[in-house]
């Protein structure tokens, strides 16, 4: 049972969660959050790759045997800096999306764009 | 002096661009727009050099801070992609000179624009999953941009769907990603490459592999994953320069990065066949859903879908002459697509619609547009001695299936030529009366400026010239040998007849069947919204991963 709960599929379970979100929800702030959920867990995902629990923090030149991975933390970080940044421009558009039809409904905004 | 120039680093036309845009963002718009066509002018010159360079002592690779492959960062250029940064350079310096006197060509505008070339021909360099992923969100952050870049148009809704899908679709790459590490232990190509090759269990592939591909397709606009497509190629507030650049080049961004997936992968998996049947199906449902749409723009963004299938049937066909007949449309189909959307931009503003039902007799109203128009339009059904003939035909005598694939390729042109009768009406007929409208008398008392016609013929020029020498382009180009009965006078009085005959057809059916239909309302009124995409791309991860379980 230990085995099976570990990170690295609780991330897949957190993917799975957020993709079942941007399927089932019309909301579009639910959506945003929903993607989010799955970028985070894809970012958890790689971080823990390859990880024993018995690592230490890649920080110093001493006993480089028993450091963890370093590369998926750097790259990591640019990912989640990315995660942000793509949030924030989505935001944006919905804050303009919300003046302009008055809901956060994809569907019924889906209408109005196409049936003027 | 020339051994220096041929040295010049891969970072340059990466980095030139965007310093010299950031760098002179505060300069007046006047001088601004100048440095820019100056770098843009550079930009091709580079390209030039770089292609010579790759097609003479052969791939370059160039490691960035000095470290080794896994962990440093490489750009390469190889025969596959020195081409396509060449393309997208000369396709920018003729945008840029279209634009010239445009209004909505302000610092900000030009600056995202430049920007976007670097990073578009970034993406053509770079050798690694994880960039190709940072890369991507900034093409998607810049494009939204500037699809939404006219004020006061609705077309929030436009850059929201285009936005949220493509990063949808980055975290399945994402996800991939975190596969192809913990298979392999590295991110970049060459040593994915390496190690898939020698892996015991295959099946360790399939699900990075698909859940990278189903990312890489959505960029490319395969058949279930292309709604984002048409709102964000034809969306009303994006200039048609955006409009060209997005249907040009963006897509073909995805389809280079789908052919680098596949070559990592191909030893190990083989998913031809499979991609062979889905560039069909999307080829054939673009043109059908072009056939139905009344917007000028959006026939001109599901046409696009139904040559990126096109397109994908002659990469997946598994012979060398397909591989390259695909590598030429990719070509070809920028320089048309292109064309078409800055003429289509032209005509829409000349007579104040989009409708192509309402524009009538372009001709007789603006001549050298149209002409211009008229050449993309025979470029793109395939014409002899046009551009389009000569990569069709390559991409139909590289399908080894016999005479069913053929007729799948007679089927798609077809559609195409179907498509192109419809948007050809425009050019006929004779225009309503200029009196017709206040805005119409507005607008023609302003008439097109003579700069963007020239521009305009120059694409034209571009197109037939492609056609007519076509053995000298393509060795240029690729390191293929020019195929090539296609110059001996037999096959061309063929083709010359195939092209005539299906023509015919072409027209007989629209105006006896397709002009009088009105299944075609209902379809046009079809809109597919968030969540029905996103259960469209996940259930293509979901056929792909059946059918690769099923059959490795």
């Amino acid at each position: 049972m230990g085995d099976i709960i570990n990170v690295q599929n609780v991330s897949l379970v957190l993917f799975f969660v957020g993709l079942y979100g941007v399927l089932s929800n019309r909301n579009i702030i639910k959506s945003i959050i929903a993607v989010n959920i799955m970028d985070v867990a894809a970012i958890l995902f790689l971080i823990t790759v390859n990880r024993r629990p018995d690592q230490i923090p890649p920080i110093g030149s001493q006993n480089v045997a028993a450091m963890a991975d370093p590369l998926p933390q750097a790259l990591m970080i640019t990912a989640i800096v990315i995660g942000i940044s793509v949030t924030a421009v989505s935001i944006t558009l919905f804050i303009g999306l919300f003046r302009r039809y008055g809901t956060s409904d994809w569907q019924k905004i889906v209408y109005r764009v196409d049936r003027g | 002096m020339n051994s220096y120039l041929y040295s010049v680093p891969l970072y340059v036309p990466v980095l030139l661009p965007v310093v010299a845009a950031a760098v002179g963002y505060f300069v007046q718009t006047k001088v601004y727009k100048h440095l820019l066509i100056a770098v843009q002018v550079v930009q091709v010159f580079l390209a030039a050099i770089l292609l010579a360079r790759v097609r003479t002592a052969g791939a370059i690779l160039e490691r960035l801070g000095g470290w080794q492959a896994p962990v440093g960062i490489e750009l390469a250029l190889d025969e596959i992609s020195a081409p396509l940064v060449l393309l997208v350079t000369v396709v920018f310096l003729l945008l840029v000179l279209f634009n010239y006197r445009k209004l909505y060509m302000v610092n900000t505008f030009q600056f995202l624009l430049v920007s976007l070339q670097g990073v578009m021909i970034s993406l053509f360099l770079t050798s690694d999953v994880f960039n190709v992923y940072v890369l991507t969100e900034l093409t998607t952050i810049i494009v939204t941009v500037l699809i939404l870049f006219k004020r006061g148009k609705p077309a929030l809704y436009n850059g929201m769907v285009y936005l949220m899908f493509s990063i949808l679709a980055m975290a399945f790459f994402l996800l991939g990603i975190g596969f192809v590490y913990r298979t392999f232990g590295v991110l970049d190509f060459a040593g994915i490459t390496e190690r898939a090759a020698a892996l015991e269990n295959p099946r360790a592939l399939i699900l990075p592999y698909a859940l990278m591909v189903t990312a890489v397709g959505m960029k490319a606009g395969l058949l279930p994953m292309f709604g984002w497509l048409p709102r964000a190629h034809a969306a009303p507030s994006a200039p048609s320069m955006v409009s060209a650049l997005l249907s040009g080049l963006q897509v073909k961004v995805g389809i280079y990065l789908f052919i680098r997936l596949q070559q990592m992968i191909g030893l190990t998996l083989d998913t031809t066949g499979f991609f062979l049947v889905v560039g069909l199906l999307t080829a054939v449902s673009g043109f059908l859903l072009a056939i139905c749409q009344r917007d000028i723009k959006l026939v001109l963004a599901y046409s696009t879908v139904s040559q990126i299938g096109l397109i994908m049937i002659g990469l997946t066909s598994g012979s060398v002459i397909g591989f390259w007949g695909g590598m030429l449309h990719i070509v070809n189909h920028a320089l048309f697509k292109a064309l078409l959307f800055l003429t289509a931009g032209l005509i829409a503003k000349e007579y104040g619609t989009r409708n192509l039902d309402q524009i009538r007799g372009t001709f007789r109203r603006m001549p050298l547009v149209t002409t211009a128009a008229f050449l993309a339009v025979l470029g793109m059904t395939g014409a002899p001695f046009f551009n389009g003939s000569i990569s069709k035909y390559l991409i139909e005598s590289g399908l080894a299936g016999g005479t069913r694939w053929q007729a799948a390729i007679y089927l798609v042109n077809f559609g195409t030529m179907l498509v192109f009768t419809r948007y050809a009406t425009v050019f006929f007929g004779r225009p309503a009366a200029r009196s017709g409208g206040s805005s119409v008398t507005d607008r023609s008392t302003r008439p097109v400026d003579p700069w963007t016609r020239v521009v305009a013929l120059v694409f034209g020029a571009a197109i037939l010239g492609i056609g007519l020498f076509a053995g000298p382009v393509m060795s240029a180009l690729f390191p293929v040998e020019s195929p090539l009965e296609l110059v001996s006078g037999a096959t061309a009085a063929g083709k010359a007849v195939a092209f005539a005959g299906t023509l015919a057809a072409a027209v007989t059916v629209y105006l006896f069947g397709v002009s009088r239909l009105s299944v075609l309302e209902r379809v046009r009124e079809m809109s597919v919204s968030f969540n029905g995409m996103a259960i469209l791309m996940s259930g293509f991860l979901g056929v792909v991963l059946v059918f690769l379980f099923a059959t490795v």
